[in-house]
């Protein structure tokens, strides 16, 4: 992992716990690979909504709701900062 | 109107418990943003509540922690003058701003937010009410829990009173001196808590909200309710 991929992975937990009001829970405390939804971190789809409109916001991400592949995208921290990357290089 | 009281729970910031209350007199403490910690919702539902969702669910839980395991789905009314309001003015801000609204926010700022949530935490499946009824809110919530006793005397209600200052951009349409504040009732058929309701006949409204007015009676901080509204008056005794 080279250190631009380590700062945003840094700055996606954070965004997650700021904009999820995560009360208990620490950036650091979150792993990268870990399951963000259902199992591991226990997110919902709500939450789902709202990291979205967080990371179009700080990141200018673009999303397509028909994506068939936005499951994958969201999946973990990692998954999060793999698609921001190929969208800030297209 | 007639009802009897078994329980009763309130808070404002400044007024955490109800031997605050006893002791209270006149105008509300200064508002300091407070807000109850509201410790026996799941973290990860708790982290979404705004103020009043937790100002109103805190003092459900006071009353309702009460009920003994045959009073455990207790029938509700939530009353609330303007709601979630501040979320839905959050959103507007948003949108004005040409910005996505919060889905949280959205999710959260119905009417009957608390409520909702209220009956998933207790998996409660009892019917429930929520409305408001401009300076009259509370009125009508007793109204509610007065006919469905008249209907079920064995009915055990909780009436839940929730309000917050009306957000900035609003509060030069407001008619009382708002403050925030929740109240819950645990009300059955009988006799202890009497109100009576006619047309104001041209008294000038009381700038104090009615919710403050019926408890500064139930207290004993005056021994008679009177309260004129922008339409109606309201009188009222409680006996203990």
């Amino acid at each position: 992992m080279n250190v631009a991929t380590d700062e945003l992975e840094s700055a996606i937990k954070a965004l997650i716990v700021d904009a999820l009001q995560l009360e208990d829970i620490r950036p650091e405390d979150i792993d990268a690979d870990a399951p963000l939804f259902g199992e591991g971190l226990g997110l919902d789809s709500i939450d789902a909504l709202e990291l979205g409109v967080a990371l179009k916001k700080h990141f200018g991400l673009t999303l397509a709701t028909n994506d068939p592949a936005i499951k994958d995208h969201f999946r973990s921290v990692s998954s999060l900062a793999r698609l921001i990357t190929s969208q800030q290089k297209a | 109107m007639h009802m009897k009281l078994s329980a009763c729970a309130a808070w404002a910031p400044g007024l955490c418990d109800i031997s605050a209350w006893r002791s209270w007199r006149g105008a509300p403490p200064a508002d300091d943003g407070s807000a109850p910690e509201v410790r026996f919702v799941d973290a990860m539902m708790r982290r979404r509540l705004g103020r009043l969702s937790r100002m109103a669910l805190h003092v459900a839980n006071e009353v309702a922690a009460g009920l003994t395991s045959l009073t455990t789905k207790v029938s509700t009314v939530f009353a609330s003058r303007h709601g979630e309001l501040s979320r839905t003015v959050d959103i507007l801000h948003a949108l004005a701003a040409d910005e996505a609204p919060s889905p949280t926010a959205f999710s959260l700022s119905v009417h009957n937010s608390a409520a909702g949530i209220f009956s998933i935490i207790r998996a409660n499946h009892a019917p429930s009410t929520a409305l408001a009824a401009d300076d009259e809110t509370l009125l009508w919530a007793l109204q509610d829990a007065a006919i469905r006793l008249a209907t079920d005397p064995d009915l055990v209600i909780l009436l839940i009173y929730a309000d917050e200052p009306l957000p900035g951009e609003y509060r030069q349409f407001s008619s009382v001196k708002e403050s925030a504040h929740a109240l819950a009732f645990l009300l059955q058929a009988g006799e202890g808590m009497n109100l009576e309701w006619a047309e104001n006949r041209g008294l000038p409204p009381s700038r104090e909200p009615l919710s403050l007015a019926i408890m500064a009676n139930l207290l004993g901080h005056r021994d008679r309710l009177v309260w004129h509204g922008e339409r109606l008056s309201v009188q009222g005794r409680h006996h203990a």
